[in-house]
Formats: C-alpha cells, structure tokens, sequence
C-alpha cells in the first residue's frame, strides 16, 4: 500500500527546514564548500598561510559582532571594526613604546577590549537606548580617536605579532587567532552564561520574569563582543605590520554581511559564533575567486551590499517560514 | 482620516509630581527645544567673544550654508526617524549623486538634466527598495541601507573607474556659494533654499495626510496599520524620499566643494543623524523638521567655533558621537524592562 507523503512547500521539503533549523549554517557551509572547491581549481598557487591571515580580521569581525546580535532587542554593535583598529593602535603606538610590546600585551589588550564592549553594554541597560544609536554613537567616537591617535599609519618592526600573518612552526599562524574566538565560545557553553543569552534573545521579558538578570546578560554579551574584537586587533595588526587608522570602518559592513550569513537572525536568540565564521568564509572565498577572474575591485562593495542583503532576507523569510509551521 | 490626525499628537508632558518648577521646566523642555536655542545663543556668543571675525556677515554667511547643507541632508533623516526608521545610506547616495553629476555627465556625454533624472529613479528605486526589505521581513533599518549605501556608492565608483576627475557646472557652484546673492538680497541662495525647504517640510508633517500617515506610523505602527494607513507603503515611500533627498545634497554638495571623493559624504551621515537626535527629534516621534534646523544650526556653529579654536576632525568627530549619547539620553529613553513585562 502506497502512502503519499505530503509534500509541504514547493521548494523547500520538511526535511530539510528541520536541517537548516538545527544548522542555521547549512546554507553558507554547502556555499562555502563549493566556492573552496572553485577557488582551488582556479588558483593554482592557493597559500593557506597568507590566505589565512587575510582572512582573519574579517572572520574575527564577524564573530565578534555576533554575541551582541543574539542579545537581541535591536542588539547590534557597530564598534567591533573600529575598536578592532584601537586595539591594534594601542599596541602599535603605546604599548611596544612603552616597553609593553611582549606577551604581556595579550591580557592588557584583552582587558582593554572586553572593557570597551562593556561600556558599550553599560551605556545601552543604562540609559535604555537603541543599540544601535548608542553603538553608532560609540563608533563616531572611536574613528575619531583612532584618527586623532594615528593620523599617519605606524609601521611595526620585528615583533612576535607578525608570527600570527606567517606561520607558528609548519601551522598558520592566523588559525590561533581565529580559533581562539571560537574556543572561548565553545567553553562558554559549559557554564549557564550561553544558554542565558540565547533565552533572553529570544524573549527577554520571559527572561526577565524567570529571575535572569536580564541587563547583566546583555552587558556580557558586548564585552564579549570587544574581547573578540581586541583578538581581530591583533589579527589586523599582524596582517599590515602596522597600525593604521584607514582600516577602522573597513570590516564593519562585512562583518555584519557575514553574520546574517552564516544563519545567525538579526532579531536574536538564534544563530551562533561558528555560523559567522563560515558566512565569513563564504565572503573571503567569493572575494578571492573575484579577484582570480580580475574583476574591479570596486565591485567588491557592490557585491558585499547584495550578500548582505541577500542573508538578511533569506534568514528572515526562513525564521517566518519556522514561525509559521509551528 | 480625523483619527490618524488625532492618534499622531504629541503626547502632552504628563505633570504627575505635585508642581516644582523643574517638572515646568522639563515639560516645556519636551514640548520645545529651549535648551538647543539656549545652547545655539550660548556657542556663537562664546566664538564671537574669544574668534575674531566670527560675528562678521561672511563668517554668518558661510555657516548658514554649511548649516543649510547638513539640515538638507538630515531631511530625510528626520522623516525617517519620526518614523521609527533609520538612514545609514546618506553618505553613499550623497556621494552617487555628486559623482554622477560630476564625472558620468562627462564620460557618457549627457547632459546634466538627464544624469540627474536617472540619478533621482535609480536612488528612488534603490531606497524603496530597502523600505520595503525592512518593513516585509523586519530587519533593522540600519543593515538594510548599508548594504544599499554601499552598492550605491559602488556601482557608481565602477563606473567612474577610481577616477574622479571631472567638475560640477558653473552655476551650481554659483548657487552654493556663500558669497553668492539672492536677486541682489545678501543672502546666498542655498540658504533661501533652505529655508523653503523647512517650510515645506513643516506643512507636510503637520498639516497633511501624508505626514499625520507617517507620524502615526512612527507612534505606533499596528495601530496606524487598524486605522487603515498602509504602513508599508509610508516606510516605502519615506525610503525612497531619504534617498532621492541624499543624491540632491550630493548635487549640491558637488557644486559647493569643487572636488568630489568617495569621502564627500562621511561627515554628512554623522551630521545628519546628529542633527534630528541633538534637535530632540526621538525615534517614532514625537519632533519636527524645525528641530532638526536648530540641531543643524547648533552643530555647524558649534563645529566652526571649535575648528576656531583648532580642533581637528577627529576631535569634531568625538565631540558628535557624544552629543548624540547625550542628547539620547535625554529625550529617547525607553520602557523599563519590568515595566514590559
């Protein structure tokens, strides 16, 4: 006896709705498996050790935009670009000056970080204002003082730093520094603090009446974000050898592109660091097999506008289609 | 439509605690911009005293134009934020439009009136288009006209190919001039411009339909959508107005500074939004196009003072981003989250 199953929708069949449920990835990594593939038949000399460390300041970009996002209500931080350049300027032009320049550096710029994201947190519970006003506010401030700073870039000379462009050994040096975002995600989730997060994303008036402190959550989540970001700060510096000001403003729009991407949704309490990371590799890729076919650059901008418009209205309309069918 | 034009009032200042004359002062302060006016008096009393020539008719002059620039850019700036929306766009389509007019006209061989109108339908179609992306899926307005600033800015920078030679015709930087005079009437023409402009924008808010439609949208959207305005055609369409309002700045623009880079715009996206939220114009409403006039007016003063004094554009950069914090803090405030629960 044969029984027809009830086909749902015409495009997209329940089962792969419950897959891209669970992976809200699964999109960007099949895109960016592909575009992979292409890049390694067009390129012929495809170095995984600068391509990673190209690669690095815009995956660390868009992983550090991403705990803010899930945050929700509006939740956004537009600062993460130029706070990753001020975390690369305090290194380059005060603290290698000052004698600071070693290991020691990396828990001082650490610090230095995840404090100008909780006072990004601070000021948005604080004065209750849209995110995204606040953090446009911040970020106006910040490439003013990464202008003021370092009005001409600062070349850096002989440093352990420039071992995270090169390579660590036989590895590339890059891959420390975009794992170490992604472990510092993964060992969160052995402590409340994640699922918290995604609970108060989701809803945070239900948060709130379950006893979460909803605004101490919310906090965490941009110091999380700088913390991210001082690692990107390390990433740029690395990659440049320098500290430059022209750099504060170039991830922001990328990043942000790479986060709808990767399946994270921009109302929160959905998606995750591992998907940004993966929709900003299908970014890097496409940009690089572009390049391989030397298209203008400048198309480059055009083209990360569409992507991101693209993710956010495939994310939407994927949300509202799980909306619907529960 | 009696009732749009009721439900889009202005909430009047509630006088709960029993009298005290900060509970008056805070009031009116709501109901008017006292403080910016206060605030305006005070800086250009302040740069008259310390800069020489400030007061001079000159130095007026040439800060109502730059004032005259920065409130036309922050036009559709305002109309989307009283209507809960948000322009990130502005530098982008002002820089299309200052490129388009400049360096296509020569390139393609076309006359300007022609670039302009394909400039005015592609930025029109363009904001639209995001007004609709944001309004159908809900996506915050700010990435959806990044993405469209940049494709913007984008496809005419590849059209230009990273040249940017090319200048603006003669009578356009006749019209900006701050030295030019209108019919023979020492007032340079962009400020006439301006201020009919302001006219226009204040009789569209507050007296027409289609104003008390987006108003009531910005107050509260599901119930402007149950008193029949079709909420996302006013978000469609104030989209489009922001984006066609930035192109004719950029125009503008391009026949006050001469030369045109991809940078032009830049200032004119953290002026524009510093303007409507210094002039206490608050997400959703309530405000008017005339705040963000004296927000222009305040700022563009307050920027030539400290330039005056030798800050930098960094500094001038800083000094916005924490105006707009405070400014925020005084009027955008939200609900408390164990007031929503």
């Amino acid at each position: 006896m044969a029984i027809a199953v009830p086909v749902r929708g015409a495009h997209s069949s329940p089962n792969v709705r419950k897959l891209l449920r669970t992976y809200s990835f699964g999109f960007a990594l099949v895109l960016a498996l592909a575009l992979l593939i292409a890049n390694l038949l067009t390129q012929s000399s495809f170095g995984w050790t600068e391509q990673l460390a190209t690669f690095a300041p815009l995956a660390i970009g868009a992983m550090a935009s991403t705990p803010s996002i899930i945050s929700g209500r509006g939740g956004f931080d537009l600062t993460i670009s130029p706070l990753m350049t001020f975390i690369s300027i305090l290194f380059v032009s005060w603290l290698v000056p000052a004698g600071l320049g070693g290991y020691v550096a990396i828990p001082i710029l650490l610090a230095i970080g995840a404090a100008c994201g909780a006072i990004n947190g601070l000021i948005i519970v604080g004065l209750r204002v849209p995110p995204m006003v606040v953090t446009l506010s911040t970020y106006f401030i910040f490439i003013g003082i990464d202008l003021k700073t370092t009005p001409t870039p600062v070349t850096l000379q002989g440093n352990w730093i420039s071992d995270f462009g090169g390579s660590v050994g036989p590895i590339p040096g890059a891959l420390f520094t975009i794992l170490l975002p992604l472990a510092i995600w993964g060992l969160l989730g052995l402590v409340p603090y994640k699922r918290i997060l995604y609970a108060v994303g989701s809803n945070d008036a239900t948060a709130f009446s379950s006893g979460v402190n909803v605004s101490a959550v919310r906090v965490g989540a941009y110091a999380l974000g700088g913390l991210f970001a001082a690692i990107g700060g390390f990433a740029i510096t690395a990659l440049v050898s320098s500290a430059d000001a022209g750099t504060a403003s170039s991830y922001t729009l990328v990043a942000v592109a790479a986060v709808a991407l990767g399946g994270t949704s921009l109302a929160g309490g959905r998606g995750g660091v591992l998907g940004s990371l993966i929709g900003a590799a299908c970014i890097y890729l496409l940009q690089s097999l572009l390049n391989a076919v030397q298209i203008n650059s400048t198309w480059l901008q055009v083209m990360y506008g569409v992507m991101l418009l693209i993710a956010v209205v495939f994310g939407a309309a994927l949300t509202r289609a799980q909306k619907e069918a529960r | 439509m009696s009732t749009v034009q009721q439900a889009a009032k202005p909430p009047v200042a509630s006088t709960r605690a029993p009298g005290g004359a900060l509970q008056t002062a805070l009031g009116l302060q709501r109901r008017y911009p006292i403080m910016q006016a206060v605030a305006l008096v005070a800086v250009f009393v302040y740069g008259a005293a310390t800069l020489d020539g400030l007061a001079s008719a000159s130095s007026i002059r040439s800060i109502l134009v730059l004032a005259s620039l920065a409130g036309l850019a922050a036009c559709g700036q305002t109309m989307l934020i009283l209507m809960g929306g948000f322009d990130m766009s502005v530098s982008g389509f002002i820089v299309g439009g200052a490129l388009v007019v400049t360096s296509l006209t020569g390139k393609y061989n076309i006359s300007f009136g022609v670039a302009l109108v394909g400039a005015i339908v592609a930025a029109g179609l363009m904001g639209a288009m995001a007004g609709q992306i944001c309004h159908r899926f809900e996506i915050q307005p700010l990435i959806v006209t990044l993405a469209t600033g940049a494709i913007a800015v984008g496809v005419v920078q590849v059209q230009t190919g990273g040249t940017l030679a090319g200048s603006s015709p003669a009578w356009l930087s006749r019209l900006t001039s701050p030295a030019a005079k209108t019919f023979g009437v020492g007032v340079p023409p962009l400020v006439v411009l301006w201020v009919v402009v302001t006219i226009a924008m204040s009789v569209f808010l507050h007296r027409t339909v289609g104003g008390r439609r987006l108003m009531a949208t910005g107050a509260n959207s599901r119930a402007a959508e149950f008193s029949l305005v079709r909420t996302r055609r006013v978000w469609t369409l104030a989209f489009a107005f922001s984006a066609v309002v930035a192109v004719l700045v950029g125009v503008l623009l391009a026949g006050f500074a001469g030369s045109v880079d991809a940078t032009l715009g830049n200032p004119y996206l953290f002026q524009s939004v510093a303007a409507v939220i210094v002039g206490g114009t608050v997400f959703g409403g309530p405000g008017d196009y005339a705040r963000t006039v004296l927000g222009a007016l305040f700022l563009t003063t307050l920027t030539t003072v400290l330039i005056g004094h030798g800050a930098s554009a960094a500094d001038q950069q800083i000094l916005y981003g924490a105006i707009i914090l405070i400014a925020v803090a005084v009027y955008g405030r939200d609900r408390a989250l164990r007031d929503r629960v």
